[in-house]
C-alpha cells in the first residue's frame, strides 16, 4: 500500500455523470479526486483504430479492452465478462475508459415527458419517481448548456429556456419521411448533443455518419469532453484505478475507498463525501463487494433493492425498401424520430415507445448480404446500389417496467485482478411483448406510406437492448423499497451519493444520458448546498 | 466503370494491413503481415478471377497484391484453391464460399478466416468505390454543415439506370 490520497469529494467513475458532478463541486471550491478504472484514450486514437478495424460493425472494437478493467465484448465471441443467468441474456455494452460509455453514442439527449415521472399514479404500472419533471427541469437546462444540446420545441418536454442552438439540419432522407408520413405520423428532428453550429470550441457536424463508434471531429458531446472539463476545473483524475472496496465507520459513513492500480498495488483514498458514478452494473458490483459485518448484504442494501429492477430499452425493428432514393448515410446516423406513441392511456396495457429512423450508411451490411446471396459482377453492383439508395431501417425505443427479478449480483467467476464479474438475471414480460406488437403495426403503416412493397421484421420475442442500463440504484422516498433518496443519497450512508443512470426508477422511452446528467447535477448542487 | 483509387487511400489502407485475431483484439495489439512472395502468373490469375467476381475491369494491382498477401497468410490453402478457379466462366451458378471470401476482400477490405482477420483497405474497398458518387465511407466528412439536405445526385452513368424497387 502507498500513502493515502485524500480530498473533500471522491468521485468513482469519470463518465458524463461523474465528471459533470465533479466539475460542479470543484468549481464551487471543493477538492475533488476522480478515480477511473480504465485508461485515458483520445479521439484520434479511436478514429484510427476504427478505420483499421476489420470489425467495423462492432462499436466496441476500437476501444482498448484491458484484462485489468475489462468490459463486455461480444465479437467475434462473447468475452464472458458479464455472466448471464438468463432466462434471456442481457448483453449490455459499456466502456471502461476515461469518459465512459458516451465515447460512442448517437448523442440522443432527450428529456423525459412530465407523465413519465408518474406512471403508477396515471396508468397503474411501474412506479412513480420521488421527484417531478419540474424538480428536474432547471438541471435539464444546465446539462443542455454544458453538453450543447439542440432540438425542436415540439418534442413533448416543456422548457423554461430555449435550446442552446437550433436543431440539426435534416437530411434528404428525413425530409422525405417527414413529407410522406404526414399527417399520420409526425416526424421530428431528434434532440441531440450534436452541434448545429460551432459551440464551446467544437465544430458543427460535418456528416461523418460515424456518431457510433466515434465522432471524428467532436461535433457531438461525449464523456471524454466532460472529463476534460472536470480536469480544467481543478479535479484531480487518476486513470487505471480500479476501486474494489469502500470502508465505513460505526455510523455507516463512508470513510475510504480502496483501488488497485494496473500493477495490482492497493491504494487507499479518504474523503468527506463519496459519489459513485460507475454505471448501473459496476456501481452495484462495488457496493456488493464492500459488504461488511454491519452491512452483510452489501452497502446501501438494507432494503434488498440494490442491483434489482435492472432495465434497458428493448427494441425490435423493421427493414424495407422505400420508393424514393433516400441514400441513408448522408448526415448524422440517427436524425429523426416519431414521438406520438411515447405517452397515452395505452400505457396501462402496453409499453410506450419512440420510433427511431436510422440514417446510418447501410452499404457495408448490404454488401455482405448481397455477396452471401451468391451474387457477382454487375448483378452484385446493381443490388448494392439499389439497396443502398432505398433500404432503410426503423427501430423502437421501448419502455421496460421495473421488475425486481431483473438484477445484477456478483458471480463466482473472477477477473484478472481477482474481482468477481457481474452476474445478471434478466427477462422480458408480456407488457413489452404487447408494446412490440404495437410497434410492428406502426412499422407496417410507415412502410406502406413510404411505398415499400414488403417489410422484414426482426423475429418476434427476440429484442435488442440499447445500452441504456438503468434502475439498479433506484431512488425513492421509502428506504424499505429503494436504494437512495430523491437527491441520490444512499438511504443507509449519509455521505454516499450516486451519479448514474442507475438511480432512475423507470426508464421511459428516451435515451437515459441527459436525464442522468441532470440528476447528477441536481445531486452536486445538493452536496454543495448542504456541505 | 471504376472510379480511380487515389494514392492517399492506398496509403491509408497500407497502414491498416495487420492481422487481427481474437487474442490480438483483446490485447489491442495487431501483428503486421509479412510480405509474401507471389509469382507473376499467380498474381495475373488472381486479378483475372477477381475481375470476373467483382465486375470491376480495372482493379488496382497494388491493392490486389496486398489482398493476396493477406489471403495467403490467413486463408488455408489459398493458392491451391485459387488455382482451381477459372479466369472466365459462366455466370449463372451462385458463387462458392471461397469466391465469396475473395469478394469480401475486395468489397469490404477485410480478409477473414474464422477468427483471424485483417483490414486491408477501407476507403478503397469496392463497396465505397461503388457508392462514392453519393456517400463517403463512415468517419469521413460528408461535407460542410447541412450539405446533406440536398437531394442525392448519383453520377450520370448510374442515374440512367432505373433502380426503383
Amino acid at each position: 500500500m502507498t500513502s493515502p490520497l485524500s480530498a473533500d469529494i471522491i468521485v468513482i467513475g469519470s463518465g458524463v455523470c461523474g465528471a459533470l458532478a465533479a466539475r460542479h463541486l470543484a468549481r464551487a471550491g471543493a477538492s475533488v479526486l476522480m478515480l477511473e478504472a480504465g485508461p485515458r484514450i483520445t479521439r484520434e486514437q479511436i478514429t484510427a483504430r476504427f478505420r483499421a478495424s476489420p470489425l467495423k460493425s462492432d462499436f466496441l472494437a476500437p476501444y482498448p479492452n484491458s484484462d485489468m478493467a475489462p468490459f463486455p465484448d461480444y465479437k467475434p465471441h462473447d468475452n464472458g465478462y458479464l455472466v448471464q443467468a438468463g432466462p434471456v441474456p442481457y448483453k449490455a455494452e459499456y466502456i471502461r475508459a476515461v469518459g465512459g460509455t458516451t465515447w460512442h453514442w448517437a448523442a440522443q439527449a432527450w428529456r423525459l415527458l412530465p407523465n413519465d415521472f408518474r406512471i403508477q399514479s396515471l396508468y397503474g404500472v411501474g412506479r412513480d419517481w420521488p421527484i417531478s419533471y419540474d424538480d428536474l427541469e432547471p438541471y435539464y437546462c444546465e446539462a443542455e448548456r454544458i453538453m450543447g444540446v439542440s432540438g425542436p420545441i415540439d418534442n413533448g418536454s416543456p422548457r423554461s429556456e430555449p435550446f442552446p442552438m437550433p436543431p440539426v439540419a435534416p437530411s434528404w432522407l428525413e425530409r422525405k419521411f417527414t413529407e410522406r408520413l404526414a399527417p399520420h405520423y409526425h416526424v421530428i428532428t431528434n434532440t441531440t448533443a450534436r452541434n448545429s453550429q460551432s459551440y464551446d470550441g467544437r465544430p458543427a457536424c460535418c456528416g461523418n455518419n460515424n456518431c457510433m463508434p466515434i465522432c471524428p471531429i467532436d461535433a457531438q458531446f461525449h464523456g471524454g469532453l466532460a472529463a476534460d472539463k472536470a480536469e480544467d476545473a481543478g479535479v484531480r483524475l487518476i486513470a487505471q484505478a480500479v476501486v474494489y472496496k469502500l470502508e465505513h465507520d460505526a455510523k455507516g459513513r463512508i470513510t475510504a475507498a480502496w483501488f488497485y492500480d494496473w500493477n495490482k498495488t492497493a491504494h487507499k483514498v479518504t474523503g468527506k463525501t463519496f459519489i459513485i458514478a460507475a454505471n448501473a452494473i459496476e456501481t452495484p458490483k462495488l457496493l456488493f463487494l464492500s459488504a461488511s459485518a454491519a452491512f452483510p448484504n452489501g452497502l446501501a442494501n438494507r432494503s434488498d433493492a440494490l442491483g434489482r429492477t435492472l432495465m434497458d430499452h428493448p427494441s425490435n425493428g423493421a427493414t424495407f425498401e422505400v420508393e424514393d432514393a433516400v441514400w441513408p448515410g448522408r448526415g448524422p446516423m440517427s436524425p429523426a424520430s416519431i414521438q406520438q406513441l411515447r405517452d397515452g392511456a395505452f400505457r396501462s396495457d402496453h409499453a410506450a415507445f419512440r420510433i427511431d429512423l436510422s440514417n446510418s450508411s447501410r452499404v457495408a451490411s448490404i454488401t455482405r448480404s448481397a455477396i452471401a446471396k451468391g451474387l457477382r459482377g454487375t448483378a452484385l453492383q446493381a443490388e448494392i446500389r439499389r439497396r443502398s439508395a432505398h433500404e432503410i431501417s426503423l427501430k423502437n425505443v421501448l419502455e421496460q417496467l421495473p421488475n425486481p427479478e431483473n438484477r445484477v449480483m456478483l458471480s463466482s467467476e473472477k477477473d484478472a485482478l481477482g474481482l468477481p464479474k457481474p452476474w445478471l438475471h434478466y427477462q422480458y414480460d408480456a407488457y413489452i411483448d404487447r408494446g412490440m406488437a404495437a410497434s410492428k403495426k406502426a412499422y407496417d403503416e410507415i412502410a406502406a406510406l413510404m411505398g415499400a412493397k414488403s417489410v422484414t421484421h426482426t423475429p418476434d420475442g427476440v429484442y435488442q437492448n440499447n445500452q441504456h442500463i438503468t434502475g439498479t440504484l433506484a431512488m425513492g422516498h421509502d428506504p424499505a423499497t429503494s436504494v437512495c433518496d430523491s437527491h441520490a443519497r444512499a438511504h443507509d450512508h449519509e455521505n454516499l451519493f450516486f451519479a448514474s443512470t442507475g438511480v432512475m426508477p423507470t426508464v421511459a422511452t428516451v435515451n437515459s444520458t441527459l436525464t442522468a446528467a441532470a440528476l447528477a447535477l441536481r445531486t452536486a448542487h445538493f452536496i454543495k448546498e448542504t456541505a | 466503370m471504376t472510379p480511380p483509387l487515389n494514392r492517399r487511400g492506398l496509403l491509408l489502407g497500407a497502414a491498416a494491413l495487420t492481422v487481427f485475431s481474437m487474442k490480438a483484439a483483446r490485447a489491442a495489439v495487431s501483428a503486421p503481415l509479412s510480405n509474401a512472395t507471389v509469382d507473376d502468373a499467380t498474381m495475373r490469375h488472381f486479378m483475372a478471377v477477381s475481375g470476373r467476381l467483382t465486375g470491376f475491369t480495372d482493379l488496382n494491382a497494388e491493392l490486389g497484391h496486398r489482398l493476396i498477401t493477406a489471403f495467403i497468410q490467413i486463408v488455408p490453402n489459398f493458392r491451391e484453391t485459387l488455382a482451381l478457379l477459372p479466369a472466365t466462366a459462366e455466370e449463372s451458378a451462385p458463387t462458392s464460399a471461397f469466391e465469396q471470401t475473395v469478394m469480401t476482400g475486395w468489397y469490404e477490405g477485410v480478409v477473414q478466416h474464422e477468427d483471424n482477420m485483417a483490414c486491408v483497405a477501407y476507403v478503397t474497398a469496392l463497396e465505397h468505390v461503388l457508392t462514392a458518387d453519393v456517400l463517403k465511407p463512415p468517419s469521413y466528412a460528408y461535407g460542410a454543415y447541412g450539405s446533406w439536405q440536398a437531394k442525392p445526385l448519383p453520377a450520370a452513368h448510374w442515374a440512367t439506370q432505373d433502380l426503383t424497387p
